[in-house]
């Protein structure tokens, strides 16, 4: 679907993008991670065609890519971070999405747009003027907007950002739904939890530079150092959690609160059976034992430069 | 149709659109009317046994003795010669060319900088299809209201028996040509500044300059004087509106049409050479804020 | 002694004010006079000669293009005269005559001239502008040949009020003896018969008879007889250096467009203060309370700038604008007036101003007819009446030469406004559009209210 091939963009002697390879595959969720100033912005920028690129190759829906390319960008829907403050703001949402649906050459636009404002419940809106929107409102607005010429690709900047539990929900929703229709989604996110649950595939830039690209599971596996283990008995006895530090070699850190006994134990290899031999033995009785796997945002948390060697290293080197 | 054209065509409806139910185009028409209206009611109350008298009308004592102070009394006799039409189309038509001209500037500005015309060129459309679309409404409004105003002089022609001459329909053929060069001109500003304050500034600046450019230009003078300022003048004349408009005004004033002729081809070409170095700017600079 | 102390401080006071006041006046204004080297431009203007000067410190002087133009270099008294704001030359005190050769180059053309004897005069015939330069020796023959013209005359008019004198003095001797001799009872029959026989002397043709303007004494001068175009010009000396102060730049223009038809226009009731309608094709409008008078004119159009610096050196003009020049009247001409459907063609007529009898005043425009007691008595006005007459409020005019030629130019749209129409109807369309926004706001606002 996308393809790019040493994509560079430099601003003066400032390069910010420094030799990219992407590829992302038709029918997935693409996730495209980075900290602030890593040049996330500049790779979109180029992959939608608003920027030209300093050098290298773009290739979309298999065809080479310039700015010039107005007929490729007819199959692409974008949603921004932010949606523009204080233009429009006279318009009501149907005059807004007739803007888009003339632009894009939208067969039969007023059935479109019907179905789809009524996909997200907008429908009881549709002559209010997009000033008296609230945040979820025009969030929902943008999709409706970036959906209308029924895109083969949709790219997503922060589509929850600023949204309540339930507006997250429904948005996450739809972009599972709008996948299974076979739609391509590409998602640029701080929000690691939300990537975590929709994207199959995430890219890592940094400093200009593609850190990793991956399936979420593998990538998760290299950022991810050790284990936490759970476990529910119904009294601990004082000094367990001590013991079970120093008389099982695999358990790197242990700690009880209240009834629950939480071990930090290595990624590889599965200990839950002599965690549970070694409670058994001592008289106790492990009511539930639990995995926790280290979180991408756990592990991501603005992520700092300390993990850049470790996400710069191939697991099968190790 | 192209998808250029498409995104033009689009973009274009909906400013129209958005001007239409708007009060500031309605306005700016009214005023313009109502500035013709006064220079039709204060010509009639000028009229003598002899003729035209500017000094028996205070509207017209001022008008008269600026334009005979500044580019002598035969540019005065000429520009009335077939009566008060002539003079004031061009003034009445300025409100409604200066609102569309400065609201089409400050709104490119302010839509480049909040991201509106980033968001537009997500899809099929790019800065170029942009500012044509806002082009094609201003030239579609200017004509309306150059239409509406050349209709009220005729009208006011019946009304009071004044002069409706073919001088009159050339004049609206130069002022829309004029006004499109001038919005053009708005869009080359838009395109090399960053903020709707700056390209308003920038605009006004370049108007005023142009204009006063031309009123020396035709000023009275004392001689032939082949100075740096009058050449520097000479080579900015070449690109300004204002110099084509005068060209085919006195040549129309004159009867030749070769004149005329030549000031709208003139403007045409100024046209398609600012929206040319328009479209390779915003190609280059982007429409990013 | 106080009261003649008092009177006489202010008496010095009405003193002293007094002679700084005219002191003031007479030293305020002492312009200062330069000596400077001029050209002196006799110059034709399309409808005459005319004269100016070039002061050193004007750059540029301008000529018409296609005539003979007499330029001499000199050195004079220039001063700046602020009353009528213009500079003037002092050749009372100085006025030296530089002999040279005046070396003009640009446009294609490299010539020196030399200074030649001239004069030019104006012939009388239909038209007034024949206008004639002699040069050299012909200027010379033709000089003498009016100044022998004049002599001839005068000789003529002693010899003509000699023989008037013997002429009277004969008739009163007859006549007197024929009283006499009648008063005795005597016949005087023979008297009468040598009285009737009694020939009046003839007045003598006045000598500049043939010319509408004689010619000029004899002078010397450059005659410049140039195309259009931009020339650079210079005065050598005998040693073929260069004067200075006499580097210029000379323009020589020609009209845009010559032999229109303009108009004078004398409205009936300020015959005094005739208009002019110098634009081709325009539309003159009027009040309609009284009739036209016109006088069609020839008139030339040139650039006003160079117009106006043909005239004076000093004057200024726009150099984007042209101006009408008149030249002379249209000969013989008739005025087609197109009117409700129906031409009449008019004629040139004589008028004379009637005052209003009794406690009226102001004046009438009526017909003139030849007074048989006053030999003397002359038209008034002389022109084309247009009538306006009620009801009509459009009038096309043309003129036509006397063979029913068209006037180039001639054409006129004559337009009456005697009162302001409904305008109530104007202001209604100038607020049209503020409805129309009325209407389609609300329609919006009720379409999405919904």
């Amino acid at each position: 679907m996308i393809r790019t091939i040493d994509l560079h963009k430099s601003y003066g002697s400032f390069a910010a993008v420094a030799g990219i390879n992407l590829n992302i595959q038709s029918g997935e969720i693409y996730g495209f991670l980075g900290p602030n100033g890593a040049g996330k912005t500049s790779t979109i920028m180029m992959l939608l065609g608003v920027t030209r690129p300093t050098s290298g190759e773009i290739y979309l829906f298999d065809e080479r890519y310039t700015p010039e390319r107005l007929d490729l960008r007819r199959r692409i829907g974008v949603v921004p971070e932010k949606h523009p403050q204080g233009v429009w703001t006279w318009m009501t949402a149907i005059e807004y999405l007739r803007l888009f649906a003339d632009l894009f050459r939208v067969d039969k636009p007023e059935k479109r747009i019907s179905f789809l404002l009524e996909q997200v419940g907008l429908d009881g809106v549709r002559n209010k003027r997009m000033k008296e929107f609230s945040r979820g409102m025009m969030q929902k607005l943008s999709i409706i907007r970036a959906l209308l010429p029924d895109p083969d690709l949709l790219f997503l900047d922060e589509p929850i950002s600023g949204l309540d539990p339930l507006g997250i929900k429904q948005i996450r929703d739809l972009i599972l739904s709008e996948n299974r229709d076979g739609r391509t989604i590409f998602i640029s996110s701080h929000l690691l939890s939300e990537m975590e649950k929709l994207c199959q595939r995430v890219a890592i830039i940094y400093r200009g530079h593609l850190m990793a690209e991956d399936r979420m599971g593998a990538l998760l596996s290299r950022l991810t150092k050790d284990r936490e283990v759970t476990i529910e008995i119904e009294a601990i006895p004082e000094g367990l959690a001590e013991r079970l530090r120093e008389e099982l070699p695999f358990v790197l850190e242990s700690r009880a609160d209240g009834n629950i006994l939480s071990l930090k134990i290595p990624k590889e290899g599965d200990f839950r059976r002599t965690i549970s031999e070694y409670l058994i033995k001592h008289d106790q009785v492990p009511l539930r034992i639990q995995e926790k796997t280290l979180s991408l945002e756990d592990a991501f948390v603005t992520i700092t430069r300390d993990n850049i060697d470790m996400l710069t290293q191939d697991p099968a080197a190790k | 149709m192209n998808y250029r054209m498409n995104a033009t065509v689009a973009i274009g409806r909906h400013r129209l659109r958005e001007s239409l139910i708007h009060p500031g185009y309605y306005i700016s028409l009214t005023i313009s009317l109502l500035v013709g209206y006064a220079f039709v009611a204060a010509f009639v109350r000028s009229i003598d046994s002899s003729g035209f008298n500017y000094h028996a009308n205070p509207l017209y004592d001022f008008v008269g003795g600026v334009l005979s102070g500044a580019f002598g009394s035969t540019v005065l006799s000429r520009v009335f010669a077939d009566g008060p039409f002539l003079f004031a189309m061009n003034v009445s038509f300025l409100p409604v060319l200066l609102y569309l001209a400065m609201t089409s500037v400050y709104r490119f500005g302010t839509e480049k900088s909040s991201g509106a015309i980033e968001l537009l060129t997500y899809g099929p459309s790019d800065g170029t299809s942009y500012f044509l679309g806002s082009l094609a409404k201003d030239v579609l409004l200017s004509a309306a209201a150059l239409l509406a105003l050349f209709l009220f002089y005729c009208f006011a022609g019946i009304v009071d028996n004044i002069a409706v001459t073919p001088r009159l329909l050339e004049e609206v053929f130069l002022l829309f040509f004029s006004a499109i060069a001038i919005f053009a001109y708005g869009i080359l500003v838009s395109s090399v500044t960053d903020s709707a304050n700056s390209a308003l500034a920038l605009f006004l600046a370049g108007f005023v300059l142009l204009a006063v450019s031309l009123v020396g230009s035709y000023a009275i003078v004392g001689g032939y004087v082949r100075s740096l300022s009058a050449i520097a003048a000479w080579i900015v004349q070449w690109f300004s509106p204002f110099f084509y408009w005068s060209l085919g005004t006195r040549a129309a004033i004159a009867g030749e049409f070769g004149g005329f002729a030549l000031g709208i081809i003139g403007l045409i070409v100024l046209v398609v050479a600012v929206l040319t170095a328009s479209h390779f700017i915003i190609r280059s600079r982007g429409v990013r804020p | 002694m106080r009261k003649r102390n008092s009177y006489r401080v202010r008496v010095a006071f009405a003193m002293i004010v007094l002679i700084l006041g005219v002191g003031t006046v007479l030293y305020a204004d002492v312009p200062l006079r330069e000596e400077q080297f001029i050209y002196s431009i006799v110059s034709f203007n399309g409808r005459d000669y005319g004269g100016t000067f070039v002061r050193q410190d004007s750059g540029t002087f301008y000529l018409m293009a296609g005539t003979d133009n007499f330029v001499s270099a000199r050195k004079t008294l220039v001063y700046y005269w602020p009353i009528t704001a213009n500079y003037r030359v002092d050749t009372q005190t100085l006025n030296h005559q530089f002999d040279g050769t005046l070396h003009i180059r640009g446009n294609g053309v490299d010539i020196r001239l030399r200074q030649e004897q001239y004069t030019y005069y104006n012939l009388r015939g239909t038209y007034e502008l024949n206008w004639e330069v002699a040069k050299g020796q012909e200027a010379e023959k033709v000089f003498q040949d009016y100044q022998k013209m004049v002599t001839d005359y005068q000789n003529g008019l002693l010899e003509y009020q000699k023989e008037l004198s013997d002429y009277q003095d004969s008739m009163n001797s007859l006549g007197a003896q024929i009283i006499r001799l009648s008063n005795q009872g005597k016949d005087v029959a023979k008297l009468v018969e040598q009285l009737k026989a009694l020939k009046q002397p003839r007045e003598p043709a006045q000598a500049s008879s043939k010319y509408a303007m004689p010619p000029t004494r004899l002078q010397h001068a450059f005659i410049v007889n140039l195309k259009p175009g931009l020339y650079k010009v210079e005065f050598l000396n005998p040693d073929g250096s260069t004067m200075e102060g006499s580097e210029k730049q000379l323009i020589v223009f020609a009209e845009h467009a010559a032999n229109r038809v303009g108009y004078d226009v004398i409205p009936g009731d300020k015959w005094t203060r005739p208009e002019s309608s110098t634009m081709p094709g325009s539309v003159l409008y009027i009040d309609g309370s009284t009739d036209l008078y016109l006088r069609p004119f020839f008139e030339t159009e040139y650039n006003d700038l160079y117009y106006e610096k043909l005239l004076s050196n000093d004057a200024r003009g726009n150099p984007n604008a042209t101006q009408w020049v008149k030249l002379q009247q249209v000969p013989a001409a008739r005025i087609a007036v197109t009117g409700a459907g129906k031409t009449e063609s008019v004629t040139e007529e004589d008028f004379r101003v009637q005052q209003l009898q009794g406690a009226t005043l102001g004046y009438q425009i009526v017909p003139y007819v030849q007074s048989t007691t006053d030999p003397y008595a002359k038209p008034d006005l002389i022109a084309y009446r247009i009538p306006i007459a009620s009801g009509e409020t459009v009038v096309h005019i043309a003129g036509r030469a006397s063979d029913g030629a068209p006037l180039p130019g001639s054409r006129r749209q004559i337009r009456v406004i005697a009162a302001p129409g409904p305008e109530s109807l104007l202001v209604v369309l100038a607020l049209l559009p503020l409805m129309i926004m009325a209407i389609a706001l609300r329609a919006r606002s009720r379409r999405y209210s919904k």
